[in-house]
């Protein structure tokens, strides 16, 4: 299996864990009413802001620490951390899905803000979408490499 | 399982190169072991400057390592 296949799972199970880590945390503030009041708008700002952050020093991490265990399993003084042009078609095509899905959030979190709900929800819907398009994008390609074409 | 219409002769040509390993092959033309076995099978077909790559890899034009088989089902049965 390639590096690009397996990278695929660490992205899996780094994709979970941020937006598990993120709702938890949110729920949490949610229940003790800190979304509701003058402050509710900067504390969304702020909750996505540490979200983008945390995600992406997550992914370096767990990608980094990947990369030096797959070279130690593949016992290769130089592994290949190759992509070519078959990863890149695979990409493109669970991309193209992912795309869809975020779309119908945006929309979905429209009509949620067309029916009276607060902002907080709003982006949720979107941050939700988002997520479940990122959780289908990497099963996608997962699917593909599966496949074989 | 779906095939696409280019097939080809690479297994061949792997075997009368020395028998060149996939993996071989695939460290000539810049790719991955993956992407040849799907070639083979013709399962995928590869870009352009994939095909002409492999075929230099082989000293052959590319038409005698890719098949149309398009061509072939429209000789049998013209329009």
């Amino acid at each position: 299996m390639p590096y690009q296949q397996k990278s695929n799972y660490i992205s899996l199970f780094t994709t979970i864990i941020i937006f598990g880590i993120y709702y938890y945390f949110i729920f949490q503030l949610y229940h003790e009413g800190r979304f509701e009041g003058a402050e509710a708008n900067a504390l969304i700002g702020k909750s996505i802001l540490w979200l983008i952050a945390g995600g992406v020093v997550i992914n370096i991490v767990a990608h980094i620490l990947f990369s030096i265990i797959f070279a130690i399993i593949t016992n290769d003084p130089k592994p290949s951390f190759l992509v070519d042009e078959r990863d890149k078609l695979f990409e493109l095509k669970a991309l193209r899905v992912a795309y869809y899905i975020i779309g119908f959030g945006f929309v979905a979190s429209m009509v949620a803000l067309a029916m009276g709900q607060s902002v907080f929800m709003t982006i949720n819907i979107v941050l939700f979408f988002t997520a479940i398009a990122g959780i289908i994008e990497i099963i996608m390609q997962i699917y593909f490499y599966h496949r074989g074409f | 399982m779906s095939k696409t219409l280019v097939s080809n002769n690479i297994r061949r040509l792997r075997f009368e190169h020395d028998e060149m390993t996939q993996k071989k092959l695939a460290e000539i033309v810049g790719v991955t072991r993956q992407t040849i076995v799907a070639i083979e099978k013709a399962k995928y077909a590869p870009s352009l400057e994939l095909a002409f790559l492999i075929a230099r890899a082989f000293n052959k034009p590319l038409e005698e390592v890719f098949i149309f088989e398009g061509e072939e089902a429209n000789a049998q049965n013209p329009p």
